[in-house]
């Protein structure tokens, strides 16, 4: 693991091609990057733009047409560097017949890991994802958020070094988004390297380190998401402990017409409305059948989640 | 009543497995080689697949392949999969010698037919087989070098997926048909009482057959292509499973279900005999599972005279002609003896012919008369005067006493003096089996000595006599008695029937294991139902493949252009053509098509010779080395298919 670098592309360019052999659809165009270790890495981009075609050529689903994509330093379409991975798809493609627990022994059994191993390893993912009232249950019965919890236990089976989620928030509500986004955190934490991709761009923006935006197989952008996120031709001052007042407004935009600049707005600033909605939900949690009061913060640390489904660090399997 | 195997072309037997051998090799080889360069092209315009599989196509092209092999390696990037020197060499020198020996034979064919000389066929075959083996090795090498990381334990992860899979959607319900029919079984199976069990027999195994079959190529057909339209198999890939694990494991999944159900119904079938209760006569016939000694058959007397002569257009049995003046003889020589004679004063010897009038009988009813006489290497036919005296002279003694031994008991006193002993006057019907006990002095006159002879022949490096031989002579005028091989035998011993229908169900489930890896390598590629599809047409195909063998291999027969000639000039099919171009033309289209369907037939698995199921219902039993033959053959025919579905599945992208 001595690697810094965990993924690489260089100018990596795939073309969908019919039976014939006649182009359909130039998908990706000499897309080059690389994600270093313990990063989130964000892959951003409207429908088709080739987000998941890029992370389905980093996992070996697809070769690519030419360029390269390595994945630990081995090249992508090598199965060796899966011990490694873990993916998580978009649509958690499970099979439906199995319950939780047989899903988890099968993808253990995928890693080669012996029995006992197994066993107490999809044991302890089931708590981590809150499936554990639920793992005798078949898969088709679970709804689409519990079906994403699943997908990331299996996901996880291997204790990876890079996880790769395609839309890791998709179909869920917003308890479920925090929750996942909390648990992609934690797994920075744990050291280990996040490529996800997303439409929601809120989600993006929450967790990842860097980001890439893609329009039509071409890279657009590639950076640090504070740095690109950066307005340097406005500047943004916030106060607290302080009434908004006339002579407020006024002495402070003298200051900034002194200093060759001018105030647009001057308010409150307003909260997202996912916060908002969390802080609901937590506020009826806290006070069963009362009305949630604004500035009554029953958050502690600002995040709804449960206390359950907080990732915790497991051993890899032996 | 007896019944008998019949059978209409000879059984497997290992003396055959060399020559069978080397048609594998030459037909799946060329597969193989036609693989490789169809690899070639294709990686040439397409370059989407992984390294190794480009080295393939560029090995393909042999000594130039080499060359160019080594020079994009340089190129190549540091970090993809390479292969140890020496193993690439092995592959690139199997791929050159391939394709040098293809074109060597085909530069020698092509030289032959201009100059209209013909090339010795020994060095032809020896050139196609080592075409074919350094091609099949090319193409096995790959997969014997993933083979060392193939993990049991993922296997059996989606082998048990494939399992719980198939149960869990409820396919096993097609199963409680069976019961359903053996239930109303009586309603189809005629009441003559022998015959129940050998009609049970045969109808179980009827009916299991598309029971199982069905099912097990739908299982097997739909496994891998549901996987990659529910895009389930994406979380498979994507985790250190080799490709070909999941081709495995679908196959051992739908295997071992299968497997487990067809135990079952044959378990059941079993059951409801014994519930059911069998009639004396048929288990006289059928309860039981004789184990046959059978020898090699040879003719004495001339073709001309009617000596091992064919008389029908589509059978496979020769002939001998009748009548006391004929002296057509049929032998079959033994090599083995019946191993236990202790307490067993004779061994029962069993013979089923094929009569074949050239006249009417001339009483209603009657059948055809032969002499058989069983003769130890030790008979001389110059004693025949001498056996004959004694004959008369035992004869004569008993003619005082109260109740005097029989003629026939009379012959088996003198067969272990003699090592010889005659039938006379054996009335035999067309197809019916018949039996005679031959005394067991005669086994043991033939063993004494007879090391020493064979030592002596060994010494001497001729072939050493057969230890007895056995001898028919048709005494009806104007009749042909038809034979094979297996139409006479002598019964070793007697087997449970218990266990030979057990065994019977083997050849059910070397069919099912057919069906389930052919129709498990094809879904690698194609869709569910065209999988399924083109499994069925390759089984149904099978079932008639010894006819069509016989169109391709028979060149007696006609073929397409010659018929058509004929059409076009009114000639009929016996009159012989005068050769001009136009008819040498239409030989020459007619060789090439029959060598193309004999090569194609090779697509097509020999499926009568699974069929084991006549072994039980006629009270055969079914030996271990016919079972292994079956499971070589099956192996031969699922193997090119299996490597089929390795490449499938390596190359194919999985999410495109």
């Amino acid at each position: 693991m001595a690697e810094t670098v965990i993924v690489e592309t260089r100018n990596l360019s795939k073309v969908y091609r019919d039976f014939w052999g006649r182009q359909k659809k130039k998908a990706l165009n000499a897309l080059s990057f690389q994600i270093q270790r313990g990063e989130i890495f964000g892959l951003l981009g409207p429908n088709g733009s080739g987000k998941t075609t890029t992370i389905k050529l980093l996992l070996g689903l697809l070769y690519p047409t030419s360029g390269s994509a390595f994945v630990f330093g081995e090249d992508a379409a090598n199965v060796r560097k899966n011990e490694r991975v873990g993916y998580l798809p978009e649509e958690s493609y499970l099979y439906r017949f199995l319950n939780a627990e047989e899903t988890l022994d099968f993808y253990g059994r995928l890693f080669d890991m012996p029995g006992e191993t197994r066993r107490k390893r999809a044991g302890e993912l089931i708590d981590m994802v809150g499936l554990g009232h639920d793992k005798k249950r078949p898969l088709r019965e679970y709804s689409k958020g519990m079906r994403q919890r699943i997908g990331l236990a299996q996901a996880l089976i291997n204790d990876p070094d890079l996880v790769i989620l395609d839309e890791p928030t998709s179909g869920l509500d917003p308890l479920g988004a925090r929750w996942m986004k909390d648990l992609i955190l934690d797994l920075r934490k744990q050291g280990k390297t996040v490529l996800m991709c997303s439409h929601r761009l809120d989600d993006v923006q929450d967790v990842c380190d860097r980001i890439a935006i893609l329009h039509d197989g071409v890279l657009q952008k590639l950076g640090r998401v504070s740095t690109l996120l950066q307005d340097v031709s406005r500047l943004e001052l916030q106060a607290s402990s302080v009434q908004l007042t006339e002579a407020l407004r006024d002495e402070l935009e003298a200051v900034f017409k002194r200093h060759g600049g001018r105030v647009d707005t001057v308010g409150h600033p307003t909260t997202t409305l996912e916060d908002l909605f969390l802080r609901i939900v937590a506020d009826a949690k806290a006070h069963p059948g009362r009305r949630y009061q604004p500035g009554e913060e029953a958050l502690d640390g600002g995040s709804a989640a449960e206390p359950e489904t907080r990732v915790k660090k497991i051993e890899r399997g032996t | 009543m007896l019944f008998a195997m019949v059978h209409e072309r000879p059984p497997l037997q290992w003396s055959d497995l060399p020559q069978m051998l080397v048609g594998w090799v030459q037909s799946a080889g060329g597969y193989a080689a036609l693989g490789l360069v169809s690899w070639l092209v294709f990686s040439l315009f397409q370059r989407r697949s992984p390294s190794v599989q480009r080295d393939v196509g560029y090995a393909s092209l042999g000594m130039v392949g080499m060359l160019l092999v080594h020079l994009l390696q340089r190129r190549s990037t540091p970090t993809s999969e390479r292969w140890p020197a020496w193993l690439s060499g092995l592959f690139y020198g199997l791929a050159a010698l391939a394709v040098t020996c293809y074109l060597i034979n085909g530069v020698a064919l092509a030289y032959g037919m201009l100059l209209g000389t013909v090339a010795s066929s020994q060095i032809d075959s020896i050139l196609l087989t080592v075409a074919g083996g350094a091609a099949l090795l090319a193409v096995i090498l790959p997969f014997a070098v993933e083979l060392q990381r193939f993990r049991f334990r993922r296997i059996q992860g989606i082998a048990a997926l494939s399992f719980r899979e198939a149960v869990r959607s409820k396919v096993l319900w097609v199963f409680a048909f069976l019961p359903l029919i053996l239930l109303f079984a009586d309603w189809f199976l005629p009441h003559k009482p022998e015959d129940q069990l050998r009609t049970f027999v045969q109808f179980v195994q009827a009916a299991m057959g598309p029971l199982l079959l069905l099912p097990a190529a739908v299982i097997a057909a739909f496994g891998i292509p549901r996987d990659l339209k529910q895009q389930t198999i994406h979380t498979i890939v994507t985790k250190p499973v080799e490709r070909f694990e999941i081709f495995l494991g679908r196959f051992l999944g739908g295997t071992l279900l299968m497997s487990i159900v067809l135990l079952a119904m044959t378990a059941f079938s079993l059951l409801y005999v014994g519930v059911h209760g069998v009639h004396p006569d048929a288990a006289s016939a059928s309860w039981r599972a004789r184990v046959p000694i059978y020898g090699e058959l040879s003719f004495r007397g001339r073709m001309s005279e009617g000596a091992g002569v064919k008389m029908r257009e589509w059978g496979y049995r020769r002939h001998i002609a009748g009548g006391p003046s004929s002296n057509a003889r049929a032998v079959w020589s033994f090599e083995a003896l019946p191993a236990r004679l202790d307490g067993r004063t004779s061994i029962p010897c069993e013979f089923r012919f094929d009569i074949l009038r050239m006249s009417k009988s001339p009483q209603e009813g009657k059948g055809v008369f032969c002499t058989l006489a069983v003769e130890t290497w030790q008979w001389q036919p110059e004693q025949q005067s001498l056996y004959e005296r004694d004959l008369i002279r035992l004869q004569a003694e008993e003619r005082g006493k109260p109740q005097p031994a029989s003629p026939e008991e009379l012959r088996q006193r003198l067969a272990g003096t003699f090592g010889y002993c005659e039938f006379p006057s054996k009335e035999v019907f067309d197809q019916a089996t018949f039996s005679i006990d031959v005394p067991t002095a005669l086994f043991q006159k033939a063993q004494e000595g007879y090391d020493k002879v064979r030592q002596d022949a060994a010494q001497r490096g001729v072939r050493p006599p057969p230890p007895l031989t056995v001898v028919v002579k048709c005494d009806s005028p104007t009749q042909f008695l038809g034979m094979a091989s297996h139409d006479l035998y002598f019964v070793e011993d007697e087997r449970s029937f218990g266990v030979n229908f057990f065994k019977c169900a083997l050849g059910l489930w070397f069919r099912l294991c057919l069906m389930i890896g052919v129709a498990t390598a094809l879904s690698t590629y194609l869709s569910g139902v065209i999988s399924l599809v083109t499994v069925l047409f390759l089984y149904g195909v099978g079932i008639k493949r010894q006819d069509l063998q016989n169109l391709a291999m028979n060149p007696a027969e006609s073929g397409p252009a010659d018929a058509l000639y004929r059409l076009a000039t009114r000639q009929p099919m016996t009159a012989k053509i005068e050769s001009t171009a136009t008819t040498q033309t239409a030989s020459l289209f007619d060789e090439a098509f029959r060598w193309c369907l004999q090569h194609i037939l090779g697509l097509f698995p020999d499926v009568d010779r699974f069929d084991l199921a006549n072994y039980a219902a006629e009270g055969f039993n079914i030996s271990g080395s016919t079972l292994l033959l079956c499971l070589l053959l099956l192996l031969g025919y699922v193997l090119p298919w299996v490597l089929l579905g390795f490449y499938s599945l390596k190359s194919r992208e999985i999410a495109s």
